[in-house]
């Protein structure tokens, strides 16, 4: 490997090790122990950053190439699909929390 | 409304038992004629295993739900939902942030490279020995799902209709042995359609006639309590339902080993006619058929839980969910239909439905591995197709027989079936899937790294079981709560991942890679020319649009594979000699079944919307007379 390759790599690697473990401690100490909003964060924190690994990794090993507009589209999908997920379980949390419950 | 309150956790009368075993063996019946309808467009293994690529996106995906949903996943995530609410839904609603890596990444390299298997790949991007170790993995992954399936199906039998596993389990394994080994994955692929089609209208069917018995839509979401409508559970209460856990166990690793690592859900991508309907089909899935199937199976549980809230102690199969909430997606089912024993029946197919789909699957996976990795490479290099196409489907058989006789085993395992499944998941697969998934997108990995990895990471993954307080610090890492004697459910993955992760990387900086030239197009990093490897020449990506209503011409000068189309269509769809084309029927319900993937041999300079390609390739095609065509450029 390059040295450059190998500095990113690594950094990107103590980015990725230092937010898996600081996430958790971070959601549980700034909101209420039981707030509906610390699994949602959690999942699209930890998952946002895997997926950005994947988007990275696709976008410089040129496996997406942004010349063929079949890959321009299926990278437009790519994001549009997270946002769906991260709107729909958005609206799921305001709908839970926001009407009335039988109690 | 009966008033019956049930003494047993679940039973029916001696009338409805008849009439619910006549309804499944009816439906046994339809799935038997429906599997040997398919048998005859299987003429080579291509066609036995991967349905000769010709299928498009919308049946691929559509086929996903059936395939997606085992046998026990009904009775699991209606307990699960009941329990615990719509967080049951997690593990189907977690897959879009694997993404990336399969539509750039693993999808076409694995449809480019022309690779029939997992194994196979291991020796193209490493050596024999990493794919003989791989092969070891992956059929105790396949067998262990295989058995595991058939085995939570009998129980589900024994529990509905009263017959033992001893009796079941041989009917069951015979209807799948029949229409798999007659009709490969055509018949897998179409059966999972109408399985997946009789889910969706169980499922469906069974949300409205709960929602009827509670009151409607709104009476529900009112009598549901909040922690219940909540889309995620807390991240670290719930010992064996968190959120940290799922998304690393589920999100993480058990979405890498499904879309990388089952074979059977491999075979389902390689069986579309390019890696666009193929990407396509991927979306598909993750966007509509895992959703739907998350609240096809988790559904009854939360329209149970209201009905509960409601009704208390007054609804007829209180004190049975009480005593045991694994029920609850049967009671809830026989309470909301009136307990109509006919429709009773057909959820109870629905059931069976869900099992044959997947072990269909697995069946027709693990019988393309024999032949391709064990077969084909050591005992009969250089035999026909029609041979082939004999060993598959004998292997097709012995496969359902092992899987039977590992139901057996089951039985004297303890614990409860979910700690049984993701016991035996979390310790197979994080070695290799995470060696697989480096291989992949890391050109310097070494074949020697591959091997270390598989063999270390499976032993410490083992090594785990006997001192579990290995696992403590991985756990303490990630954030999951401290269990005692390493009780945990999915932090195993975690361990096994990042163990495997880092013999990778650390023993491929002591040892050499392959040349680049060697692994071309094996690794994300040279998917260009696996384009251009595939077609066998310079991709064509200019953008063309189908052309249909084509009529045909029979020229026997033609060579076989070749096509020849006129000015026009070659303008219309931008294709040039060479170029790679996909002709089928024009009837789209056809789903590509008489088809044919043809190369340019020549453009005509006629303007008539007329193709020509020789009788080899109409027979090959199974193509009808006097039918119009749709034509498409692939590459």
């Amino acid at each position: 490997m390059k040295l450059k390759t190998q500095a990113l790599f690594l950094t990107l690697l103590l980015i990725n090790l230092f937010l898996i473990y600081v996430t958790p401690r971070l959601l549980l100490n700034y909101f209420e122990k039981d707030s509906a909003m610390i699994s949602f964060l959690y999942q699209y924190a930890m998952g946002g950053l895997f997926f950005l690994n994947g988007v990275v990794l696709v976008v410089k090993s040129k496996a997406c190439s942004f010349e063929s507009s079949n890959d321009r589209f299926w990278f437009r999908w790519m994001f549009i699909g997270f946002a769906v997920y991260f709107c729909l379980h958005l609206s799921w949390i305001y709908l839970a929390k926001n009407t009335a419950v039988r109690i | 409304m009966s008033t019956r309150i049930y003494n047993s956790p679940f039973e029916l009368s001696n009338e409805s038992l008849w009439v619910v075993g006549f309804v499944c063996l009816a439906y046994f019946a339809f799935i038997l004629s429906f599997g040997f309808l398919f048998g005859r467009f299987s003429k080579n293994t291509n066609d036995f295993f991967f349905s000769g690529q010709k299928f498009p996106f919308w049946v691929v995906g559509a086929s996903m739900i059936a395939t997606s949903i085992g046998s026990y996943s009904f009775l699991k995530y209606s307990q699960q939902g009941y329990l615990t609410g719509m967080s049951s839904a997690m593990s189907y609603t977690n897959d879009w942030f694997v993404t990336p890596f399969f539509l750039f990444g693993w999808l076409p390299i694995i449809y480019l490279s022309k690779v029939h298997s997992v194994p196979e790949y291991f020796e193209r991007r490493f050596n024999r020995t990493a794919r003989y170790i791989s092969l070891v993995i992956i059929l105790f992954y396949m067998f262990f799902y295989i058995g595991y399936n058939l085995f939570t199906i009998g129980l589900a039998i024994q529990a509905i209709l009263k017959v033992k596993l001893i009796i079941s389990l041989p009917i069951v394994s015979c209807i799948l042995a029949s229409y798999v080994t007659l009709g490969g994955q055509t018949a897998v692929i179409m059966t999972d359609l109408i399985q997946g089609l009789i889910l969706y209208f169980i499922g469906f069917l069974l949300i409205g006639a709960g929602l009827y018995y509670v009151g409607g839509l709104y009476e529900w979401w009112y009598w549901l309590p909040e922690s219940h409508r909540l889309p995620f559970v807390h991240l670290t209460e719930n010992k064996s339902f968190n959120t940290i856990g799922l998304f690393w166990g589920e999100a993480i690793a058990g979405s890498i080993a499904f879309a990388f690592l089952n074979q059977g859900f491999i075979m389902r991508f390689l069986s579309t006619r390019s890696v666009e309907e193929g990407r396509k089909a991927a979306v598909l899935n993750v966007i509509v058929s895992l959703p739907s199937a998350a609240i096809i199976v988790g559904a009854v549980g939360w329209i149970g839980k209201s009905i509960m809230m409601k009704m208390g102690t007054e609804f007829p199969g209180a004190l049975a969910i009480e005593q045991n909430t694994y029920n609850v997606f049967l009671i809830v089912a026989w309470e909301s239909l009136k307990q109509s024993s006919i429709l009773f029946g057909i959820v109870v197919a629905a059931l069976l439905a869900a099992l044959m789909s997947t072990i269909d699957t697995l069946i027709n996976a693990s019988a393309a591995i024999g032949v391709y990795d064990l077969y084909k490479p050591l005992i009969k290099q250089n035999a026909s197709e029609k041979h082939y196409l004999k060993v598959a489907k004998v292997l097709s058989l012995l496969v359902c027989f092992l899987g039977f006789c590992l139901a057996f085993v089951f039985i004297n395992m303890k614990g409860s079936l979910m700690a049984i499944h993701y016991k035996g998941i979390m310790i197979i697969i994080p070695a290799i899937v995470s060696t697989l998934f480096v291989g992949v997108f890391w050109k310097s990995m070494t074949s020697t790294a591959a091997i270390v990895a598989m063999l270390l990471g499976s032993s410490a993954s083992l090594l785990s079981l006997a001192y579990p307080s290995i696992l403590d610090p991985v756990a303490a890492f990630i954030g999951a709560d401290y269990e005692p004697n390493g009780a945990y459910i999915y932090v195993r993955a975690v361990f096994g991942i990042a163990f495997t992760v880092s013999l990778c990387f650390l023993v491929s900086l002591f040892t050499k890679p392959k040349d680049e030239q060697e692994i071309e197009g094996l690794t994300v990093w040279s998917i260009a020319k696996a384009y251009d490897s595939y077609k066998g020449a310079k991709a064509n990506f200019r953008k063309g649009k189908p052309q249909t209503n084509l009529n045909y011409l029979i020229n026997n000068k033609i060579k076989d594979g070749y096509v020849a189309i006129s000015k026009n269509i070659a303008e219309a769809m931008a294709a040039e000699v060479g170029d790679l084309i996909f002709i089928e029927d024009k009837r789209w319900w056809l789903a590509g079944l008489r088809s044919a993937h043809l190369k340019v041999e020549s453009i005509c300079p006629k303007t008539n919307s007329c193709i020509q390609f020789n009788h080899n390739e109409f027979i090959r095609g199974q193509f009808v007379a006097q039918r119009e065509l749709r034509a498409e450029k692939l590459l």
